[in-house]
């Protein structure tokens, strides 16, 4: 879906939600879910109303077999403990059955949908070999928009329900609304039901502060992606797609583009959903929260793509970490090596576990699940050295906390996480291994000079507009690191004050965002 | 409740915050682009008549094939050329609906190049070309955008038009404001449009008849492989030709569908191409449009040669006034109601099968067993068997043989042996006795 339709339609929608009486904005929203939903073809309303049903129903059966089992224990007080004891854990297994079947039927078609496509064709071809036919027609399964943020969005709901975090939503069109709700469709950010359901159907009102904070932050995300982003994306598609002419200056560059890249159009998108959303008086969670400025890779994914980790974390990494082979392991480790080393195996396998998963949820390529092994590994002997880095913290104080050693630890994250992003943007994980080896051992530092950056669609002109955003960019990003909030901080400034710092990027994006580039955004393919 | 002044006054300023960057963008969309001096002068010639009665409406392949002033004497009908460059459906409707602001025409012919039903958007240029005169007319330009972005999502690239046609220099920059200050100096100033054309009026542009359009054709190969038409039309335009209907249902004009003619080798060549243009016409009789199909019409009635073209798909000056001609005869026999089939073969493959020429030729290279082979191909009718001659050619053109006329179309040789020579295939069909005939193709080798 192109940047522009999502404006459009998120305008479209926020001008019918206002139209509507209070009551029913909330159908609005889901009609025109649906419809924007379908738009991308008819098929994926199957997918959606499977996910949708599937999860509906399994967590309403979970809530009535947890309520069931209430009331059967406070009305039964004559049972005996080992009774009451036996009660609870043939409930609590009914409910796990049922939310594991939930899991595996969305989780599984979700496999099925994004990592083969092209399974039908291969049953079918067995099935005609095994009638000795041939000529089995090909059929590639129709992947659904936002079908990866859907469905962890709807499992993560259904465990929440299972651990009794809230009851079940008994009206099925309000919860297919929490599922469907359209500007979170595209890249996420993945939403929790308790913080999202009761604003989606609260039926806001028209409020002017919502608006203005809306579309300041819609002008800000699609400076950062129609700028900033598109900008940079020609050098680094020819620099990937062929990195074998140029040496690794040019490869940096292009690795140091992707950065900036990737997070402008991540975070752009985002902040144009977000500030969509606002313009109808609903508050998505952030997804961002300058991970560039990070001081360690931990905190960068504390930091990037924020609903994702909070996913991971409570759904994968505690899970896990507190199963009881994790926990005899801590035991283990604890007699072998210590309480910290108890505290920090389970946090380490947990780590490498959740970023393998991260890797496959990007693809199941090579270089995909070397990224996140990659990540898993360095935050699995962060976690194994962290009583190190506290004992080197509490010995020398003052150097921890000098700006000095912060801006060192700024830096390394960077260059970390750079490091990654070979094996993220790469073809082919040898192209990852070959461009890395170039960065080391063939810089070419002349191709920095000769006009090689000029032959990869970027222009000195593009690089001057570039320059000028970055200054912008980081402008506010510091401003924000510094705890200030632009948009609030924007409302203290006088009305020309306000108007002119307005203008500045309302103009430098409309005279300098690159037209006829229908690229969409980087995460709607995950 | 009414709003309290303090919130009136607060959305107030909050529209207020809009009119600038309206007016900036108003002010980039008029004097910071480009302009079209073709589009120009037809749409300045159409609001100052009123008289029209033919409007045949379509892209560049109107104002180059159909020359008005040949048609209007033809035929006594004041006749028009209502084209802008690259624009299908969409831009049709909309420069239609400009054209009934001031004219009544009795018959609207909707040229179409097929391509246009099978493509799913019209070019950005189109609406590039027809912007400055949109704007006078809100309603029409908005329905316009709407049906451009319904096909294309460039919602915004179609509000910032002067992001893709900004100026390139000041002479754009007084030539733009000429056009909208000072209509006559901006016409005196550019005569000749594209160094290639001259405007005569009528909506007509002529391109001159020394272009090397059919070199283009010959040099060019347009080889079956590459072909990637998909012949299904378009279900968008499909509903915006029954649009077309009843706008002139509407305005009381009788509506014709004329099918572009094209090079021959355009149908020999692109797979599907005229299929397509089988299948708009299958569309138009289900839909009991009159439909005629210009690249189906019968050499005897419009003897059109592949050297007639400018281009690929438009006719030079000479061309566009023998098929001008012929169309006025078509039109005067068709509005007397008398019998015109008879002027067109009945079906895509009479047309096919009479086709007893080759277009074009060309040489592949590739090497087997530490020899180079060449293997000659080419475009040819049906009926046609084809042979080919090598030679090699001389900087005076001077022609000596390598394999002579035969139905093998393979030359080998020693590998590099023919470094730096240019290597030429002729090709002819079996039982031409022409020696070098006009259709061939060079390779200079490396």
């Amino acid at each position: 879906m192109s940047t522009y339709a999502i404006i459009y339609q998120i305008f479209a929608a926020a001008v019918l939600y206002y139209l509507c009486p209070v009551r029913f904005r909330w159908l609005v929203l889901l009609v025109f879910s649906y419809a924007v939903f379908a738009s991308g073809g008819r098929q994926a309303l199957v997918f959606m109303l499977i996910t949708t049903l599937s999860t509906w129903l399994c967590a309403l059966a979970i809530g009535h077999i947890g309520t069931k089992n209430k009331t059967l224990l406070q009305q039964s007080k004559e049972l005996s403990r080992d009774e009451k004891k036996r009660l609870k854990t043939a409930a609590r297994k009914r409910q796990r059955v049922l939310l594991y079947l939930a899991l595996l039927l969305n989780f599984g078609l979700l496999a099925v949908l994004k990592y083969i496509p092209t399974a039908p064709t291969a049953v079918l071809s067995g099935l005609y070999g095994l009638m000795g036919k041939s000529g089995a027609p090909s059929i590639r399964l129709f992947v659904p928009l936002g079908i990866s943020f859907y469905t962890f969005q709807s499992m993560g709901y259904l465990i929440d329900v299972y651990n009794g975090k809230y009851p079940p939503e008994r009206n099925v069109l309000k919860f297919a609304l929490f599922i469907s709700f359209f500007p979170q469709l595209i890249q996420g950010p993945i939403g929790r039901y308790d913080a999202l359901a009761p604003q989606l159907t609260a039926g806001n009102r028209l409020d002017l502060a919502n608006i203005r904070s809306g579309l300041i932050l819609m002008l800000w995300g699609f400076f950062k992606k129609k700028v900033i982003a598109d900008h940079a994306f020609p050098l680094i598609d020819a620099v990937f797609a062929d990195h074998t002419a140029y040496g690794g200056a040019v490869i940096v560059v292009a690795v140091l583009m992707y950065s900036l890249q990737q997070y402008a159009d991540f975070s752009g998108g985002i902040d144009l959903v977000t500030g969509g959303a606002e313009l109808m008086g609903i508050h998505l969670a952030p997804n961002f929260r300058r991970p560039y400025f990070s001081v360690s890779l931990a905190d960068f994914w504390r930091r990037w793509h924020i609903s994702l980790g909070a996913w991971m974390r409570d759904y994968v990494f505690y899970p896990f970490a507190l199963t009881r082979p994790m926990q005899r392991l801590a035991k283990s480790a604890r007699k072998a090596f210590g309480a910290d080393a108890a505290r920090a195996l389970p946090a380490a396998l947990g780590n490498i576990l959740v970023f393998l998963l991260v890797g496959v949820w990007h693809g199941a390529t090579g270089n995909y699940i070397a990224w996140g092994m990659y990540n898993g590994l360095i935050l699995a002997a962060s976690a194994l050295l962290e009583p190190a880095y506290r004992r080197f913290g509490e010995r020398h104080a003052g150097l921890v906390k000098s700006r000095g050693f912060y801006v060192l630890r700024v830096v390394r994250t960077f260059i970390i996480v750079n490091i990654g992003w070979y094996f993220d943007r790469c073809l082919h994980l040898t192209d990852a291994f070959a461009m890395l080896g170039k960065t080391l051992c063939t810089p070419m530092l002349s191709q920095l000079t000769d006009g090689t950056l000029l032959t990869l669609g970027v222009s000195l002109g593009d690089y001057a507009v570039l320059l000028g955003a970055l200054i912008i960019l980081v402008t506010v990003s510091v401003m924000q690191e510094r705890g200030v909030s632009i948009r609030k901080w924007l409302m203290t400034l006088s009305l020309p004050q306000r108007w002119l710092l307005l203008y500045i990027l309302l103009f430098y994006t409309m005279f300098f965002y690159v037209p006829n580039a229908l690229t969409g955004f980087i995460y709607a393919a995950f | 409740m009414s709003p309290s002044p303090q919130k009136r006054r607060e959305w107030l300023r909050f529209f207020a915050f809009f009119l600038i960057p309206i007016l900036v963008l108003a002010a980039a969309n008029t004097l910071l682009m480009r302009s079209d001096a073709h589009t120009y002068y037809t749409f300045l010639e159409i609001t100052q008549r009123s008289d029209i009665d033919l409007a045949l409406v379509g892209s560049s392949i109107v104002f180059s094939d159909f020359n008005a002033n040949i048609i209007t004497e033809k035929t006594g009908l004041e006749t028009f050329d209502v084209t802008v460059g690259h624009m299908s459906m969409p831009g049709a409707l909309a420069a239609t609906r400009l054209l009934y602001k001031t004219n009544r025409p009795r018959y609207v012919a909707l040229v179409v190049e097929s391509d246009n039903f099978t493509k799913t958007t019209e070019d950005i240029q189109a609406q590039f070309r027809l912007a400055p005169f949109l704007r006078k007319h809100p309603l029409i330009y908005l329905r316009y955008y709407l049906d451009l972005c319904s096909q294309d999502q460039k919602y915004l690239d179609r509000i910032l038009l002067f992001k893709s046609f900004f100026v390139r220099d000041l002479e754009d920059v007084r030539h733009t404001i000429a056009m909208h200050t000072n209509p006559e100096a901006y016409f005196a100033s550019s005569g000749l449009l594209d160094g290639v054309g001259v405007y005569q009026g009528r909506g007509f542009l002529r391109y001159n008849a020394v272009g090397n359009g059919y070199d283009a054709l010959r040099f060019t190969p347009l080889r079956p492989q590459q072909a990637d038409d998909n012949p299904d039309l378009h279900e968008f335009s499909k509903k915006k030709l029954l649009e077309y209907r009843a706008l002139c249902e509407k305005h009381g004009s009788e509506l014709l569908v004329i099918i572009s003619p094209n090079a021959t080798a355009q149908g020999l060549g692109r797979a599907g191409f005229l299929e397509k243009n089988a299948a708009l016409a299958e569309f138009c009789r289900e839909e009991s449009i009159p439909c005629f199909d210009m690249s189906l019409a019968r050499p005897e009635f419009i003897p059109l040669l592949d050297s007639h073209y400018h281009d690929w798909y438009h006719l030079d000056g000479e061309g566009a006034d023998l098929f001008s001609e012929k169309f006025a005869d078509f039109l005067n026999l068709y509005l007397a109601g008398k019998p015109v089939d008879h002027l067109f073969y009945s079906s895509m493959d009479e047309y096919l099968d009479a086709i007893d020429f080759i277009t074009n030729a060309w040489i592949d290279q590739s090497s087997s067993d530490g020899e180079d082979v060449f293997t000659a191909d080419c475009l040819h009718g049906r009926t046609v068997t084809p042979e080919y001659a090598f030679y090699l050619v001389g900087d005076d053109a001077s022609h000596e043989l390598l394999q002579d006329y035969s139905s093998d179309n393979t030359y080998r040789c020693a590998s590099g042996s023919l470094s730096g020579r240019r290597l030429r295939v002729y090709a002819r069909p079996v039982g031409s006795q022409e020696a070098l005939p006009l259709v061939y193709a060079d390779l200079i080798l490396p």
